[in-house]
């Protein structure tokens, strides 16, 4: 798959990884993941998940009752998890061209 | 205050349709209260958006949108939509104004409306062959037998059906294109400059109120983006008329040997409002054909 993720969806594909999460704890681990950086609103959320459910990316796996209110849990599919491990990756390999850098050449001359 | 807050969220829920609701309004209000403070009265404002922005793009049949390519297809069957129906009004309007005779606009009349239902049925190929017609009609009624007559203001429709054959040859051979009610409901609008036009072309107030209102259909096509991008995109392709209008007026000033600096600031000009709205079309079909 060549698809190009945001950060929010890597961030909630990046939350489903280990186990499939509901609405609310998917809004948590992607902030926690991300270190606070993305704060999903609610109708961001489920424009997100129906996007990737569209895609085939997850699926929704239970649903139970809390609180007279249906909670369903959410689940990374094969293909949702190859694509997050592709972005992840051309992530590292973006990330590589600078971090190497700085190992293998001499300091950059010039300003300060 | 919790049922307070409830309250208030479940009344932002109903910017969803009905079905959508039924289906994860539970849900929904579930991870919206579950997020809140305890002591919280009212929604927070970046939730408050995205559900506003979410309801109307679902409404608009946005939501969950694919490929950019599938926007910019509807835009352009839209945006040849609007420029026939424009053309065939100009031609209704002009009946006995053209010296050259009725009979042309009166095909003109036609064709058009042979092409514009073709365009609603997604017969791309009929579509073409009609305004490919439409075009040499077209030439019978501008030529004058020595130097191209110009249409006394831009906003006489004369050069549209060339502007659609290049808009409607990328659908052509690639099948229906997809286009929400909503889209077509709003790509109406811009029918009301044309409204405008054909109740007096001549009068200066009735121009000035033409102009203007491009300029306010396109602000408000450009907010619209943030909900639906197709439409700053179709207006952004209909305006692209003001730049092919300039093709005979560069043509004379060529002809006279006067094409110069201001010929060149003329072009820009009329570019700017199709720039401003396919490039605000273009940026967001491009960034939400990003899952």
């Amino acid at each position: 798959m060549t698809l190009r993720l945001r950060e929010p969806t890597y961030f909630i594909l990046a939350a489903l990884q280990d186990e499939p999460l509901h609405g609310y704890a998917i809004v948590t681990r992607a902030g926690e993941l991300s270190q606070g950086r993305v704060k999903l609103a609610t109708g961001t959320l489920y424009s997100a998940l129906d996007r990737l459910a569209g895609e085939g990316l997850v699926a929704s796996v239970r649903e139970e009752i809390v609180n007279g209110r249906a909670r369903r849990y959410y689940a990374l599919t094969p293909a949702g998890r190859a694509v997050l491990q592709a972005e992840a990756a051309a992530m590292a390999a973006a990330a590589r061209v600078v971090t190497h850098r700085g190992t293998q050449t001499r300091p950059a001359e010039g300003i300060a | 205050m919790s049922g307070e807050l409830e309250v208030r969220y479940e009344r932002l829920l109903r910017w969803y349709p009905e079905h959508y609701r039924r289906e994860r309004g539970a849900e929904m209000l579930g991870v919206l209260m579950d997020g809140a403070a305890a002591d919280r009265r009212r929604p927070a404002l970046r939730e408050r958006l995205a559900l506003v922005v979410g309801g109307l793009r679902m409404r608009a049949g946005t939501y969950g949108q694919g490929t950019a390519w599938q926007s910019w297809r509807a835009a352009l069957r839209t945006a040849a939509l609007i420029l026939v129906v424009l053309n065939v009004a100009d031609a209704t309007a002009g009946l006995g104004w053209h010296e050259q005779g009725a009979i042309a606009d009166i095909a003109k009349i036609i064709l058009g409306a042979l092409a514009a239902g073709a365009i609603l049925r997604d017969y791309f190929s009929v579509a073409v062959g009609a305004t490919v017609a439409m075009v040499a009609v077209e030439g019978f009624i501008v030529m004058d037998g020595s130097l191209i007559r110009i249409p006394v203001e831009p906003g006489v429709y004369t050069f549209a059906p060339g502007l659609v054959v290049v808009l409607l040859l990328p659908l052509v051979g690639r099948g229906p294109v997809r286009v929400t009610r909503s889209l077509n409901v709003l790509a109406a609008l811009a029918l009301i400059p044309a409204g405008l036009w054909a109740i007096s072309p001549y009068s200066t107030d009735y121009a000035n109120a033409f102009r203007a209102s491009w300029w306010y259909l396109l602000a408000a096509a450009v907010l619209w983006a943030v909900v639906d991008e197709r439409l700053a995109l179709t207006l952004g392709l209909v305006l692209l008329y003001n730049v092919a209008y300039q093709v005979p007026l560069v043509w004379r000033a060529l002809s006279y040997g006067e094409f110069g600096i201001w010929s060149l600031i003329a072009i820009a000009i009329a570019s700017i409002m199709p720039v401003i709205g396919v490039t605000a079309g273009a940026v967001v079909a491009r960034r939400r054909a990003r899952v």
